[in-house]
């Protein structure tokens, strides 16, 4: 599950899945600017079939933070 | 996630008076000064300079964005009709808005303002070389970057080239937000 979460995340970035892990902050991605982030979230609620309530957008800071959503 | 709410617009001369003075309050805060070229507190005098300036200025265009009533952003434009250029700059009120997609939907909307109601051929940003993630957000929307030294990132887009994105941009916006749901500038 880590890895597809991982896998997903660096499709929409378009970039290497080895650059990313768990503890990857968004802010360390040049990347990963703030539209990024929305197609990010919603490619992870498309792929694992979940919702992240759009209040807690902003609160998503790295990679790990997604977990609590999908597990 | 769906924002599920209405984006409007008004013009900063239409403002309330309450609200044209908030304005000044978010403008100092800390995370919006750390992205302007002017980082310093604007004081009370200067905002009232700034209000009767805009007042009789036929080029420099403020708007106010709400959410659902809510005021979240600043958007300014300043327009040269005649070489049909146009630069523009945003701030968000309250951290809480960023990277809520607040910041597209107002170059979104700026974008298509800018290329169908006032039929600019080329718009034009700066951005502090420092904030990497609005040069790489502008870059998404189609600019071009032309020039970038360690202080600043100039950047800019066609009517062409803004054409050529607006699906895109649009396939993302429309998954947190109604695009009829965003309100026109005017």
């Amino acid at each position: 599950m880590e890895d597809k979460l991982i896998a997903v995340i660096a499709e929409a970035l378009e970039i290497d899945k080895g650059s990313l892990n768990l503890n990857t902050e968004k802010n360390e991605i040049e990347e990963w600017d703030s539209l990024a982030h929305l197609i990010i979230i919603t490619q992870i609620e498309s792929e694992f079939h979940i919702k992240v309530p759009f209040e807690n957008v902003n609160e998503i800071k790295r990679i790990e933070d997604f977990l609590k959503y999908i597990k | 996630m769906n924002m599920g709410g209405k984006i409007t617009f008004i013009n900063f001369l239409d403002a309330e008076e309450k609200l044209k003075w908030e304005v000044r309050e978010w403008r100092n805060e800390d995370f919006v000064r750390a992205n302007m070229f002017n980082n310093k507190i604007i004081s009370e005098d200067e905002h009232k300079n700034f209000l009767n300036k805009l007042q009789y200025s036929s080029v420099d265009k403020y708007y106010i964005a709400f959410y659902e009533g809510e005021p979240f952003g600043i958007l300014n434009m300043h327009i040269d009709f005649n070489n049909k250029k146009l630069e523009f700059g945003y701030y968000l009120s309250k951290i809480k808005y960023i990277d809520g997609g607040y910041g597209a939907i107002l170059e979104y909307a700026l974008l298509n303002h800018a290329f169908f109601n006032l039929k600019i051929q080329t718009v034009f940003c700066r951005t502090l070389a420092a904030n990497k993630k609005v040069v790489a957000l502008h870059k998404r929307f189609g600019f071009d970057i032309l020039s970038c030294d360690e202080a600043v990132c100039h950047q800019s887009i066609d009517s062409s080239q803004w054409i050529d994105k607006k699906a895109y941009i649009e396939n993302v916006l429309c998954r947190i937000i109604d695009l009829e749901d965003i309100g026109k500038l005017y």
